[in-house]
């Protein structure tokens, strides 16, 4: 079953993350809602692959398919991942650890964890998100950020570590959106079994969604709003302040509960409408965008960070001279709502089948 | 209440129609009132035309004050209206009705309407005990009709008698209500039973020949068997299924349990092979340099 909930959001995340890309790589502008996407984005990789299980369980798929798919696409994703850090960030970057391979990382976890009981999701969400400070303060964080960049040597240990905790998207605590999109997924989404007509009832109210991350944001924009007054030890260390790189616990906290409140409000207002919305445009728009955001993040990266290394490789400059000083902020918003409106119009025409995009081809490759 | 039309200015002065009501003891309506033992917790009470109980009425009663001894023409009519095709119930199908002739005493039975003709000073007697054998009758009919909806119910719950898991597990609240449903039959049985079951009454009175052979007619003892024998089937599957749901629960918990503490101990686990980790990193970065290394950093300076 689609949800234009999940697709209205996981559109918005793919444009937010467009923009705010375009912006800093060609301008050096932070736009201010830069931070917001990638955390929706985690959070949906959860909530679609309960989606995804409900509907192979539904279809009757023996649960030992299900676990064989889902390691194919989780080793799919963190595979393009890889290749997609070393041909649009070049190969010095390999190990830059991006949302795409946490979320095959992601995947591949949810898939262990699919049998278990929810708490035992809960619990390694909390934990993912509790450990994380403790991991960045015992592998120094600091020390792997250069000017506000990632940089790690290419050791095992390095590589390891920024894996888990100090990279771009590290496991912890990242780990706790997918994992907590799964648990809502499972909660809040009704589910069909085989062989029954109509799906079961949620088991959580949206309403119930919205109000725990109502909390969540709540929580973390009290911790922001009490930062100055914390001991040295907790603001240094464990409560430090608004920031996604280190994905501080408030931004996770505020982040986390926004991303539930949306999804549980569009949940009650738009998948529970009694009206027919499927000739809107908006929603239109939202499902191409949603099910071609996996090739559209590729895409963008793709569009506007090539020609900056090509043109500064014909120029005998540095690969990277042009990054960040291309052009002006409003040729760089022009430039990504171009790229939107293309795509949309290609999506619409050329691929409406979704056959040539990346996630015909994890399909393709993974789905047998 | 008047006499239905087909029957009206046929029947001998005297004749009474009934609305008849099951109500609870506490209820003080109606009149006539006709209390069964105590365990059933419900009376037999005459309703008046107009009330919101004679809407709802369970059934109709009509007293005849005749002997029965001889043919009468009303007879028939009588017969007809109570198996429910007359004129003033065309709507209705024709039920199932049976005829009782004792002691110069005429019972027209059948599930919504009776109709008694005897002596006037029998009549009371009569139908204290056909009320209450009505009422038992009636009972039995409801759970043989409940049993028989939940039949589809139980096959589908069969496999949780055996496999129970997550999915199945789902459904819990939906078969906790239907295991109370089937022992909720099983208690109303089992306070009808024994006035189905009970010995003949020593000396035998009219009333409770009547009675007797009233449950011979609609064999009762025989139905009351079956519809125990089925109940049984039943209990078995849910006891079965409580048991395996009891279970999967509780090992559920005792797993979830096991696992927060592998998490926790995996937590462990992680904080030490990070403390290796950026040990040996912090090692890593104080070596001193090698000459090889010195001469590729000369090297690429250049």
């Amino acid at each position: 079953m689609r949800y234009y909930s999940v697709d209205i959001l996981r559109a918005v995340a793919i444009v937010v993350m467009v923009f705010v890309h375009f912006a800093e790589n060609l301008s050096q502008v932070l736009l201010p809602f830069a931070g917001l996407g990638a955390p929706m984005f985690a959070l949906l990789s959860g909530v679609s692959y309960r989606l995804w299980v409900n509907g192979q369980e539904a279809r009757g798929v023996a649960a030992e398919q299900v676990s064989r798919i889902s390691v194919r696409r989780g080793l799919f994703v963190f595979g393009v991942g890889i290749a997609f850090n070393v041909l649009v960030w070049l190969p010095e970057d390999t190990f830059n650890w991006d949302v795409l391979t946490f979320i095959g990382s992601a995947l591949l976890i949810l898939n262990l964890l699919r049998p278990a009981a929810l708490p035992v999701h809960m619990t390694i969400a909390v934990a993912s998100l509790a450990i994380a400070p403790v991991l960045r303060y015992m592998a120094d964080y600091p020390s792997y950020w250069q000017a506000g960049y990632f940089e790690c040597d290419l050791t095992l240990n390095d590589v390891l570590v920024g894996y888990l905790t100090t990279g771009y998207f590290p496991l912890f605590p990242w780990l706790t959106y997918s994992i907590a999109g799964y648990v809502i997924g499972a909660l809040m989404l009704p589910q069909r079994l085989p062989g029954e007509a109509a799906p079961r009832p949620a088991v959580i109210s949206t309403g119930r969604v919205v109000g725990i991350g109502a909390l969540l944001l709540t929580l973390g924009q009290l911790a922001l709003s009490l930062h100055p007054v914390w001991p040295e030890m907790i603001a240094e260390r464990v409560l430090t302040g608004w920031s996604m790189f280190p994905p501080s616990t408030e931004y996770v906290a505020s982040t986390l509960g926004m991303g539930l409140i949306l999804l549980g409000l569009l949940h009650r207002f738009v998948d529970q409408s009694p009206r027919d919305l499927s000739g809107s445009g908006a929603l239109r728009l939202a499902k191409v965008f949603s099910r071609n955001a996996f090739t559209l993040y590729i895409a963008h990266h793709v569009v506007h960070l090539w020609p900056l290394w090509i043109v500064a490789s014909f120029e005998g400059r540095e690969t990277t001279y042009h990054w960040r000083r291309a052009l002006p902020l409003g040729w760089s918003m022009t430039l990504a709502a171009a790229f939107l409106l293309l795509t949309y119009v290609l999506l619409r025409r050329v691929d409406p089948d979704r056959r040539y995009g990346i996630e015909g081809w994890m399909r393709w490759l993974c789905d047998h | 209440m008047s006499l239905p039309e087909m029957l009206a200015g046929r029947l001998p002065v005297g004749s009474q129609l009934e609305a008849i009501a099951y109500v609870s003891p506490e209820q003080s309506v109606g009149t006539g009132r006709v209390s069964l033992p105590a365990p059933l917790r419900r009376a037999a009470v005459a309703v008046e035309t107009g009330t919101d109980l004679a809407q709802t009425s369970d059934l109709h009663l009509l007293l005849i004050p005749a002997d029965a001894v001889e043919e009468a023409d009303w007879f028939g009519p009588v017969q007809q209206w109570v198996a429910g095709d007359g004129a003033s119930a065309s709507s209705e199908p024709p039920r199932e009705s049976h005829l009782l002739t004792l002691q110069h005493v005429r019972i027209h039975w059948s599930p919504r309407r009776i109709a008694i003709i005897g002596a006037p000073e029998r009549l009371p007697s009569l139908r204290r005990v056909v009320l209450e054998c009505t009422w038992y009758i009636r009972e039995l009919d409801a759970i043989e009709r409940e049993l028989a909806e939940n039949w589809p119910s139980l096959d589908s719950d069969l496999d949780q008698a055996y496999i129970y898991d997550a999915p199945a597990d789902q459904d819990r609240e939906e078969i906790a209500r239907r295991f109370k449903a089937v022992f909720r039959l099983r208690a109303r049985l089992a306070r009808v039973a024994p006035h189905l079951l009970s010995p003949q009454l020593y000396p035998p009175t009219l009333a409770s020949q009547v009675g007797e052979r009233l449950r011979e007619r609609l064999r009762l003892e025989q139905r009351e068997e079956f519809v125990s024998d089925q109940i049984e089937v039943f209990e078995d599957v849910y006891e079965m299924c409580g048991q395996r749901a009891s279970e999967f629960r509780h090992a559920r918990t005792v797993n979830t349990l096991e696992i927060i503490i592998i998490v926790l101990l995996g937590v462990q686990i992680l904080f030490s092979m990070f403390e290796i980790l950026t040990a040996s990193a912090v090692e890593a970065s104080v070596e001193p340099a090698t000459p090889a290394r010195v001469e590729s950093t000369v090297t690429a300076g250049n």
